[in-house]
């Protein structure tokens, strides 16, 4: 699992020939000294579901900024469907839908009404009777944004991503601060989306999202691509079938090291330990018996696969929501 | 279009479905409207009746400080205060009293003036004035005190006096414009005294005030001199002139004018500040960026809006001021209709200036209230500010509000601006160009990011 920062040659994507949506090249980012954005290079083929995962203040949302027309680069390429561009302006963006992180809604305003002024901003547009139906809002029509639920806000504002039709949809944090019935939701509505044909471009710091959602997954962090594969790739990567969590309580430090010392792969975090194992039967018994000859109780103890916050903390030793 | 048009239709649903917007721009200026001539207005008992003496001294010879008629402390060129009587204007020293000179000669101007005063005051139509003058053979200076006695109870609201060597003042002066002889003579000076504390002697002032500047103006524009800060008189068109100004004057004709300012204050200012500060915070014109439309559409979309809410504020301000209030001057002229479009440019780039250096909405309303009473108070909308003291006499100077109040007034007859056209453009017209350009360099609608 090597790094690839900077690196525009994808050998598993050069063998698809499917057309590229979008394609950035050495993207440079930085506010003073803070380098959000420190030479990062990649495309999206068209039809994907394209994913960059990483913990806030990687630099995700300003990459998505650039490519949404709000920000500028201050080095880089940028090629939009094949076509070079300095910035994503006017007639880009009458082909990419977006959803913003933060979705706030103008006061005193029904859902219809928000619609229809969108898709005045647009040379083309969708119906508004069927972007509704496409969102399940259609029996909201009437209704204040303002007295829609937070899924039907973020319902809403997705159905206002795709006024246009748009050839490239950005999808920023979609599920951030939704309850997990509304996360599915819109993970169903993404999901339609992709078995249309859409290409999608989502950021996210939610593991469990990118690997449901993800055809292809970018890890960044500080600014800089860390790993990229599919998700089983990326697992796969890890070289270990299992987890062992268990939570760390009060383990003195003397005692955490001794389970360092037990085990080829682990992970030791301020609440947690992770034991990567690739014989769960052996070292599974090997931890029980070390706690119960040690008298010590293993709380929360659980057994899964790994997933891409494996992966990360992997690659950096912390955790994806830190 | 179709997305100015549905930014102006959004912004005008959102303005109608907002009863706390509806009241502050549609209801309180009514409100205030009714408070302020319940307190200055004398409702119900008529129109504004001024009792303004006219004391002539044009045709005396005599020192008046020897007399002791202006004796105080200075306190600003042309300033004097005596007890709570203030002198304003100038000529408040050292003029010479004759004890008897030609009357034709040293007289035809503040004749002039006197006859202007008496025609106002004799006008059936034009019943605001009542005019009070020295009989023949009575002792003027003994007058002007017993004037000055009754200015202090209230029985008098001003006294206009005109101080001997006035016409040969002017004549020096129009004499030094066709020859450039000699060093320039100093204007012809006016004294008007008021009670500072009463609204109505105030007004009475500036509304003398305002006439003398007319008179002034005609004059120059007959004799040719352009320095329209003086005082001249020579022609006889001038009388004309005035009377056809029509100084039929109530405090709702003074006021209305001022509450229409305050409207267009109110949604060119604070609704413009309070509402894109808002929509900039809340990350939603951020949203409207990522969309092909453009700032000048949006911008375009929401000054409809706030012409179509000043339309709307300024109809239900007129159509109550008609129905309730007896004003029938005709706001719907060119010119008052030019100075009410100008005064709402002026306010929309003041919001602009104002949201160029403010990142929240909280930020940007507290500014915009900073701004907003300043300029409303300090702006004459109300009542007169001219010759306040110290920083407040600076700020009403610099106030484009006094200016375009002044323009307003006088488009729509209610009195003669005490401030000439040209600088009733001039200044909000600076406030104008710098205000863009400092909007130009520093406005953007995407904090953080670009535009």
């Amino acid at each position: 699992m090597e790094p690839n920062n900077g690196g525009q040659q994808d050998n598993q994507q050069v063998e698809d020939q499917t057309a590229r949506a979008l394609e950035v090249q050495g993207l440079k980012k930085y506010y003073g000294t803070i380098k959000a954005v420190d030479g990062v290079s990649f495309y999206v083929k068209e039809g994907q579901v394209f994913t960059l995962l990483g913990p806030n203040g990687a630099g995700k949302t300003t990459i998505v900024e650039i490519l949404e027309g709000l920000k500028e680069a201050d080095e880089g390429q940028l090629f939009f469907f094949g076509q070079k561009c300095a910035q994503i302006g006017k007639k880009e963006k009458e082909q990419i839908g977006v959803l913003l992180q933060e979705n706030n809604f103008i006061d005193r305003i029904k859902v219809k009404e928000i619609v229809n002024m969108f898709a005045a901003f647009f040379k083309k547009a969708v119906p508004t009777k069927e972007i509704l139906q496409r969102v399940v809002l259609e029996e909201k029509e009437n209704s204040f944004v303002e007295d829609l639920s937070g899924g039907q806000k973020q319902r809403l504002a997705i159905g206002l991503a795709l006024i246009n039709d748009p050839r490239i949809l950005f999808l920023d944090e979609p599920t951030t601060g939704l309850d997990p019935q509304a996360r599915r939701n819109v993970w169903d509505l993404i999901k339609e989306l992709k078995n249309e044909g859409k290409t999608i471009f989502l950021t996210t710091h939610y593991m469990e999202e990118a690997e449901e959602l993800s055809d292809y997954v970018y890890i960044m962090d500080r600014g800089h691509i860390i790993a990229r594969g599919t998700s089983g790739e990326l697992i796969g990567k890890l070289g270990q079938e299992n987890v062992i969590d268990f939570t760390r309580n009060n383990l003195s430090p003397d005692t955490v090291s001794e389970v360092e010392d037990m085990f080829a792969e682990t992970v030791i975090s301020s609440e947690q330990i992770s034991i990567y194992v690739d014989n769960l039967t052996r070292d599974m018994s090997s931890l029980l018996s070390w706690a119960e000859k040690k008298e010590i109780q293993l709380d929360n103890l659980m057994i899964r696969r790994p997933n891409l916050e494996d992966v990360f903390l992997e690659l950096t030793g912390k955790e994806l929501r830190e | 279009m179709k997305a100015v048009g549905m930014i102006f239709l959004q912004n005008f649903r959102q303005y109608i479905r907002d009863h706390y917007t509806l009241f502050w721009s549609l209801a309180f200026p009514l409100l205030l409207m009714v408070i302020l001539v319940l307190v200055f207005g004398n409702l119900g008992q008529g129109d504004i009746n001024f009792q303004i003496s006219l004391v002539n001294f044009a045709d005396t010879n005599g020192d008046i400080n020897d007399l002791d008629m202006f004796s105080g402390p200075q306190i600003g060129p042309g300033v004097l205060e005596r007890d709570d009587l203030s002198v304003f204007g100038p000529g408040a020293e050292g003029l010479e009293i004759e004890s008897r000179a030609d009357v034709f000669s040293s007289s035809m101007i503040p004749v002039l003036i006197e006859e202007m005063l008496v025609s106002i005051a004799q006008d059936e139509e034009h019943s605001w004035l009542e005019l009070f003058r020295p009989e023949a053979g009575t002792d003027r200076l003994e007058f002007l005190e017993r004037e000055k006695e009754l200015l202090r109870e209230g029985q008098r609201h001003a006294i206009l006096v005109i101080p001997p060597g006035l016409n040969e003042q002017v004549m020096a002066k129009i004499g030094y414009h066709y020859t450039g002889i000699g060093s320039q003579p100093g204007a012809g000076e006016i004294t008007i005294y008021r009670r500072p504390e009463s609204q109505y002697s105030v007004i009475a002032s500036e509304v003398l005030a305002g006439i003398i500047g007319e008179f002034n103006r005609q004059t120059n524009v007959y004799s040719g001199l352009v320095d329209r800060s003086e005082l001249l008189a020579v022609t006889e068109g001038y009388v004309e002139v005035v009377e056809g100004a029509g100084f039929d004057f109530s405090y709702t004709d003074y006021l209305i004018p001022g509450i229409i300012l305050m409207t267009l204050m109110t949604s060119g200012l604070q609704i413009l500040v309070e509402k894109v500060a808002s929509l900039r915070e809340r990350g939603i014109l951020r949203r409207y960026y990522a969309t092909p439309l453009s700032k000048s559409h949006y911008f375009s979309g929401l000054i409809v809006y706030l012409l179509v809410v000043s339309l709307l504020q300024l109809l239900v301000v007129y159509g109550a001021g008609r129905l309730f209030f007896n004003f029938e001057r005709n706001i719907f002229q060119l010119q008052a209709l030019g100075y009410m479009g100008y005064a709402l440019l002026v306010f929309i780039v003041v919001a602009f200036v104002i949201l160029s250096f403010t990142d929240s909405m909280q930020s940007g309303s507290a500014l915009a209230q900073g701004a907003f009473y300043p300029l409303m108070f300090l702006g004459g909308l109300f009542f007169p500010v001219t010759n306040l003291p110290g920083i407040l006499g600076i700020i009403v100077r610099l106030n484009p509000v006094t200016y375009l109040i002044n323009g307003l007034r006088e488009a729509l007859g209610v009195y003669s601006s005490p401030t000439s056209s040209a600088l009733n453009l001039l200044i909000p017209g600076i406030w104008l160009i710098a205000g863009i350009l400092i909007s130009l360099k520093f406005f953007t609608w995407n904090p953080g990011g670009e535009g």
